[in-house]
């Protein structure tokens, strides 16, 4: 065991400042969701309220017996997504990495121009809800956009190019390993960071997404993840609180405007925030097979 | 050509074909995917040069040759907005991308495992956050009358309180502050995925000639993650005509005043469709930032190529 | 060759499967199926609870048209974009309520039908509802591609809504106040009592003042305006030219200097009721109208009172129109239940407020109010937040937080104020795109500082004017003038 350098102390004290740059906001997010409202809109979002109030998380379990539903939404609609995602993201990563591969330059470009062209909102949404029909149905949250990003693609691409040690892919193929062996039993065995890493980023891409929500359930909102769910909560609170009154309504009178926004976003984020240590230690243990094999 | 040397170039051929054959296969479900969903719908671009009609349909609509693409240019402030997406993305890749490349070696360095655990799940937080969130997090920080720089920080040290949304000086900092802390943590782990992926077997050789950090960092870990640096910077150079929407206009709270250092090509897109906007003009914009940043890619990958040709992406 | 051949075929093929199909009508089935969209700002009805609603509308309309209703109803933030999207494709829609700024990107881009035949044959009912001069108001470029509905048309400008309590403590009298010099008088008195108080704020978050001051009508856009509430003649002028503008910015640059006004003011996030009800402000610019302050007692929980220190005007009134899209499969139903909409109670009844019983229940002055246990965050369903909407908000019932006779009052005070000679008049945007996002960029940069007093507008007033004209304002002007004489041509009005 070594003992503790200059430089050690160092990389933890770095650490340790970048964290709290990193904590103080987000003490500040759960503070002002258990501030009494009116003291919140009076005084500004603060470290020390003068009154506490749990007004907010009551207002949400009240009104959200959509809650539990749409957790349960976020969740299959993750899996399953990041599912399909990493199975379609690394075989196609591979491929386009395998040297001499007739046609990969051109395969590489065919990924990457995706990431610097698209047709916009309409056209998509017109092939998807005119040819696939996948409006108001669990597709519409599962395909448009989220499926295969040409940006992990050319992550994990890189990744398989420059820390894939090609002596071990060669040795593969010489013992007499088909391309589809040397992929699955020495490539994905190796790769285990940056599958976690991209398992992690697809992970959060579906549960974070709103928008194919908002576009392609118009009508089956009984399909609503939570991040719709909130999202839909907070404009509506946002118009509610911005806006003069209009026509005879009373709809804000008693929401904790101000409050609950923040406590809808502490919801939104702590399931990621409870699971992500498990899916770290997963990726944690990734890494140390890489390296080890490597 | 003589037919035996045709003969036996055949073969050979076949070989590779049957060889490669299943590597065409794995990709296959990934390239019909990237086919369909970008692809077919980049058809649909052609509306940037028309006047679209409903009723005649995308490809019915008449002709309208650039003129969606006008108000892009006929705004004086179009050398502003270009000026600041450019500047502003400039800094975000080099400030970003030096940071999160720091926090990712220093992350795997940290001898105590839980201890770097925990720093990774703290500084991964902030990306789950939603830009409209984040808007009011930073007005409590900034509000002239409620803030806590204003309140706390400025009148500790006795000083006038400010008026932060109004006056633009601040913000380019400001920007930069909220985008490393949304963004340095979640891109480490990229860069903390290659450094983790590093054969110890160097390191240990390193020890065994007796090198100090910084000369491992330097000579080792650096240049071994390099590819994924220029990989990463490439594709954010793709997207050197873009920003993000929520950063620039939620962050400012659309903030008319702070127009000079906040307006980018895409709140003044927004802001200017909003009120009498048509898809074609909306497709005009992005059809714009899509080919600059095309450009602009392919010169980057062309100076790479120089540098590093395994890195370059083509 | 031949692989790009087939690759251009097939792309070829799936575009026009994706976007030259329409969706099979339900041709097989006796009833029409209307689909009918439009956005609440409140909560958005459950699906189970908007299928009642649904059946009790075709029970409503059962023996007097051939179909059934479906509704779409979406958030106000996301509705455009959602619209945007339906209309340039080919899903059904056979009825669609539209706020103002999706009509002329929806009439350029051809996806409303033309109504005037279709309101001869089977909008008798709208046209008694509305009247000539408000039907007048759905005409654009012409034609009649939008029915505008009847609710509220005057605006009582200049409206400050005060904290009662603090009036009595400083001997304010709200009705002795008719103008600037004693309205800045008794806000200068509450501000020396009260100096920790905001004095007074806009109404809505992201407003300025100006509009809730206005002493010209603003012809669509503020870019070209009638002076003098459009009583003069019909002679467009640059608005940030004025003296009106100018005298309007003075007021708000003294009662900045004075302290009223807060420095978070340009970018709050808080309605004024929001933030009297928080305690911190004591005044509020809005609108009036009857039943206004009833209303912001309710949101406020304080009693409260208010001063009116410009006078009333009422322009185009085109706010929410209603419209048949090109997508349109049973036009001539819809139309059928669009008359229904503005003529029968029952319907805009069941559509606003849901189910009699479950969503509300009738009192016994006429009035309604929630049942027992139920209340705004629980109730079933409800867009009651936007009953003006609904075409003919008149026929409704009346809420119990208003008084009984609110439409009677509301109708009386339609016929009060002034009203713009250049009343019905719409502005079509798309000739001038390209100036108007110049334009609105460069007054974007000075609108909310300018108009709240923050900034001197002796120096600034100039430099935005100057960069305007520089950015097109002047064409945008002319174009307007232009059709406007159009259109005084065409209606006689002069």
């Amino acid at each position: 065991m070594r003992k503790t350098s200059g430089y050690d102390i160092l990389i933890n004290t770095v650490m340790t400042v970048i964290v709290i740059f990193c904590v103080i906001p987000l003490a500040l997010l759960l503070i002002s969701s258990l501030t009494d409202n009116s003291t919140l809109i009076r005084n500004g979002y603060t470290f020390f309220p003068e009154a506490w109030s749990l007004d907010a998380y009551r207002y949400l379990v009240n009104s959200g017996s959509k809650i539990i539903r749409s957790y349960g939404m976020s969740f299959l609609v993750t899996g399953l997504g990041t599912g399909l995602s990493i199975l379609f993201t690394t075989t196609l990563a591979y491929a386009i990495s395998v040297p001499g591969l007739p046609g990969r330059k051109f395969l590489t470009f065919f990924v990457f121009f995706t990431m610097l062209f698209n047709g916009g909102l309409v056209p998509t949404y017109l092939m998807y809800t005119g040819t696939f029909h996948i409006k108001d149905t669990l597709m519409g949250l599962l395909l448009p956009n989220l499926l295969v990003r040409a940006y992990y693609v050319m992550m994990m691409r890189s990744y398989f190019i420059n820390s894939l040690p090609q002596e071990v892919i060669e040795a593969a193929r010489i013992d007499g390993a088909s391309e589809f062996q040397t992929f699955t039993k020495v490539a994905i065995p190796m790769s285990k960071p940056i599958i976690a890493t991209v398992i992690l980023f697809t992970m959060i891409m579906y549960w974070n997404d709103w928008q194919n929500g908002l576009y392609y359930l118009s009508r089956k909102t009984s399909l609503y993840t939570i991040q719709n769910l909130l999202n839909r909560m907070i404009q509506e609170i946002q118009f509610l609180s911005s806006n003069a009154v209009v026509g005879q309504s009373n709809a804000a009178q008693g929401i904790p405007s101000g409050t609950v926004r923040m406590a809808i976003a502490v919801i939104g984020i702590l399931p990621i925030a409870v699971i992500y240590p498990f899916v770290q230690k997963n990726f944690a243990k990734g890494i140390t097979m890489g390296a080890v094999k490597g | 050509m003589s037919a035996k040397e045709t003969a036996a170039v055949q073969p050979r051929k076949k070989v590779h074909l049957k060889k490669y054959l299943p590597i065409y296969l794995i990709a296959l479900p990934g390239l019909i995917y990237l086919f369909i969903n970008n692809y077919i719908p980049m058809a649909g671009l052609v509306v940037a040069f028309k006047n679209f009609s409903a009723k005649r349909g995308i490809w019915g609509s008449k002709w309208a040759g650039f003129k969606n693409f006008k108000y892009l240019f006929s705004t004086s402030d179009a050398f502003v907005i270009t000026r600041n997406t450019l500047l502003y993305n400039v800094m975000f890749i080099v400030i970003g991308t030096t940071l999160a490349v720091m926090v990712a070696i220093f992350l795997a360095d940290i001898k105590s495992r839980i201890r770097s655990q925990f720093f990774q799940s703290i500084i991964l937080l902030p990306f789950l956050v939603s830009w409209v969130i984040i808007s009011y997090l930073v007005f409590g920080f900034f509000s002239a009358e409620t803030g806590f720089v204003n309140n706390t920080i400025r009148q500790g040290m006795g000083l006038a309180p400010l008026s932060w949304y109004n006056e633009p000086k601040y913000w380019p900092l400001i920007i930069l502050a909220v985008y490393l802390w949304h963004q340095v943590g979640y891109t480490s782990i990229v860069y903390y995925a290659s450094v983790v992926g590093i054969d110890n077997g160097y390191y240990e050789a390193a020890d065994l000639e007796g090198a100090t950090h910084w000369q491992k960092i330097w000579h080792i870990t650096l240049p071994l993650i390099r590819p994924t640096i220029i990989t990463m910077v490439l594709l954010a150079v793709g997207k050197i005509f873009y920003s993000d929407f929520g950063l620039f206009y939620q962050v400012p709270m659309n903030s008319g005043a702070l127009f000079r250092t906040t307006g980018v090509i895409d709140t003044y897109v927004y802001k200017g469709l909003m009120e009498q906007g048509n898809i074609g003009m909306s497709a005009a914009a992005g059809l714009y930032q899509s080919c600059v940043g095309f450009v602009v890619v392919l010169l980057a990958n062309l100076a790479v190529r120089k540098i590093d040709k395994d890195s370059a992406f083509f | 060759m031949k692989l790009k051949k087939a690759v251009a075929l097939s792309l070829a093929a799936i575009m026009t499967m994706s976007l030259g199909s329409a969706i099979p009508a339900s041709a097989d089935e006796e009833k029409a199926h209307l689909i009918m969209s439009f956005r609440t700002s409140g909560a958005v009805p459950s699906e189970e609870n908007i299928k009642k609603v649904e059946q009790k509308l075709d029970e409503l309309i059962a023996d007097r048209i051939n179909a059934e209703i479906e509704l779409i109803i979406l958030q106000s933030s996301s509705y455009k974009d959602q619209m945007t999207l339906m209309l340039s494709g080919y899903e059904q829609l056979d009825i669609m309520g539209a706020p103002a700024s999706l009509i002329p990107s929806a009439v350029s881009g051809e996806q409303l039908r033309d109504l005037g035949d279709l309101l001869d044959e089977y909008g008798q009912g709208i046209r008694e509802a509305l009247g000539e001069e408000l039907l007048n108001c759905g005409i654009f470029d012409g034609t009649q591609y939008c029915l505008p509905v009847n609710c509220d048309t005057t605006l009582g400008l200049g409206y400050y809504i005060m904290r009662k309590d603090i009036c009595e403590k400083y001997d304010i009298d709200p009705d002795a106040i008719t103008n600037y010099e004693e309205l800045t008088e008794a806000f200068q008195k509450v501000h020396d009592g009260e100096p920790e108080m905001t004095v007074v704020a806009p109404g809505s978050a992201g407003y300025s003042f100006m509009q809730f001051s206005c002493t010209w009508d603003k012809l669509g856009n503020y870019f070209g305006v009638l002076d003098h509430w459009g009583q003069d003649d019909l002679t467009v002028v640059d608005l940030f030219e004025t003296q009106s503008y100018r005298d309007y910015l003075d007021v708000m640059r003294d009662w900045y200097k004075r302290g009223f006004i807060s420095a978070d003011v340009t970018n709050a996030t808080d309605s004024g009721s929001v933030q009297i009800k928080a305690g911190n402000l004591f005044a509020m610019a809005n609108s009036n109208k009857p039943g206004m302050l009833a209303q912001e007692q309710m949101n406020t929980g304080i009693e409260l009172v208010g001063a009116q220190v410009l006078p009333s005007i009422s322009w185009t009134a085109n706010n929410w129109q209603w419209c048949i899209p090109e997508n349109a499969e049973h036009p001539e139903e819809a139309m059928q239940f669009l008359n229904l909409l503005y003529t029968d109670p029952d319907v805009i009844n069941t559509i606003v407020y849901g189910l009699e019983g479950e969503d509300y229940v009738i009192h016994e002055d006429g009035r309604i109010g929630y049942p027992e246990g139920v209340d705004a965050s629980n109730v079933g369903y409800s867009v009651a937040s936007m009953l003006w909407s609904f075409g003919n908000e008149f026929n409704a019932y009346v809420w119990e937080t208003n008084e009984p006779d609110v439409w009677e009052q509301t109708i009386a005070w339609n016929e009060t104020g002034y009203r713009s000679k250049a009343f019905g008049f719409v502005f079509d945007p798309s000739p001038v795109q390209n100036e108007i996002a110049a334009v609105q960029n460069v007054y974007d940069q000075y609108r909310m500082s300018l108009e709240c007093g923050l900034v001197d507008p002796e120096t600034t007033l100039p430099e935005m004017v100057e960069k305007m004209k520089a950015a097109g304002l002047d064409t945008i002007i002319e174009e307007k003038q232009a059709q406007l004489d159009a259109w005084a041509e065409v209606t006689g009005a002069a």
